[in-house]
């Protein structure tokens, strides 16, 4: 399944849902960033891109008041690694191709 | 009950939804664990495994954030991992890394250390897999009387077919809290996927799948919803738009009312769906004020 999702995004073939990929993108960005996931973020940065502003407002800040999204990401010290990760796959930030 | 005959020590691999949006499953799996005698000493700087959404779009770029955290495992000590998706991402590089010796030589090219052959990775079920419960001890074996549960495991825990061959540990919640008293419910749903990564994309999709499981829970009567899985615990939290809607709670959380040490009042203030109404109902909320 992986490896079919994987060519189809390499071949540049048309996604039935472009969304889902971009989500992917943005949890990978992320990655890269701060070498884990920060999900504020990563929702944030998501539905800007879909021009989405609104749908889920009022969940988002019932998360933040119920403190089970983070203001701040957590970072690893050590991002160089992160670094020579997408470096050595020859991905950018994203995980897309270079 | 005890779990372990001598404190064990283990490094833990906590990943980023316990470090972030489920720190009331990672606090009561910590409380749980010195509670049972398991030393759990947190990886040291480890990363993201890449989640659903790497291996999804890039299997190498999955391969090398998983490698990095088994690199910085030190030797001699299990590997503790307490998220099922975490779980299989880390043990799939694993096997991935014992199966093929190009693998193995990128691994120590880019991290400068060979591949730990002895390196155990083991999920949080099994340490309580060895017939672990109240045992003969009555004031244990009625910690949790009362409480009707269904039990829900989300299919992180299925084996993909690399992993075939591995424990699902599948019965566990049931076998475990069944021990204290509580009732484990039969019901249909507890393999059901919560819709995962599609929660934020596709939350028209994953609403009607959340929707499912939580009636299926209500249909048989129960109080709540135990999970395996804080990526499950939070999609039902967040993604139920039932009018009738149960508290869910993270397996640690409970099992450390089991205990006897009460669940915490900023455990409690974490969760979407209020679970006080119940706790007081079923009287375990005299141990939590105690704590």
């Amino acid at each position: 399944m992986d490896v079919l999702r994987q060519m189809a995004i390499e071949g540049g073939v048309a996604l039935a849902e472009p969304d889902i990929l971009a989500f992917h993108r943005e949890v990978v960005g992320s990655i890269n960033r701060y070498g884990r996931t920060h999900k504020l973020e990563i929702m944030m940065r998501y539905k800007i891109g879909q021009l989405d502003l609104f749908s889920d407002i009022d969940l988002g800040l019932k998360m933040l008041a119920k403190r089970k999204l983070d203001l701040l990401p957590s970072k690893i010290s050590d991002q160089r690694a992160i670094k020579r990760i997408f470096e050595t796959c020859g991905v950018n930030g994203n995980g897309g191709s270079r | 009950m005890a779990a372990a005959a001598e404190e064990m020590g283990f490094s833990y691999f906590p990943g980023c939804s316990l470090a972030t949006s489920a720190k009331e499953n990672n606090r009561s799996l910590m409380k749980v664990c010195r509670k049972l005698g398991f030393k759990l000493a947190e990886l040291e700087d480890w990363n993201c495994c890449g989640s659903s959404s790497t291996h999804s779009i890039h299997s190498d770029l999955a391969f090398h954030f998983a490698c990095r955290s088994l690199a910085l495992a030190p030797e001699g000590r299990p590997l503790l991992v307490a998220c099922p998706s975490c779980m299989l991402r880390l043990r799939q590089a694993q096997l991935h890394l014992q199966a093929d010796p190009d693998a193995r030589r990128g691994y120590e090219r880019m991290w400068g250390r060979p591949v730990d052959p002895r390196l155990n990775i083991i999920h949080f079920f099994e340490l309580l897999d060895n017939g672990f419960g109240a045992g003969s001890n009555p004031e244990l074996q009625g910690a949790l009387k009362g409480l009707r549960f269904a039990p829900y495991y989300g299919c992180m825990l299925t084996r993909p077919p690399a992993m075939r061959h591995e424990k699902n540990y599948h019965g566990l919640l049931e076998k475990v809290l069944g021990s204290f008293g509580a009732q484990p419910l039969g019901w249909g749903h507890p393999s059901r996927c919560c819709g995962t990564f599609l929660s934020v994309a596709k939350p028209a999709v994953v609403t009607p799948m959340v929707n499912q499981i939580i009636q299926g829970a209500v249909d048989v009567k129960a109080d709540c919803i135990v999970t395996a899985c804080a990526m499950c615990h939070l999609n039902l939290e967040i993604r139920c738009s039932l009018k009738t809607q149960l508290p869910i709670f993270h397996f640690s959380e409970i099992l450390s009312i089991a205990l006897g040490m009460g669940i915490k009042k900023s455990w409690l203030k974490r969760h979407l769906v209020d679970p006080l109404p119940l706790l007081k109902a079923r009287g375990f909320l005299e141990k939590t004020a105690a704590i």
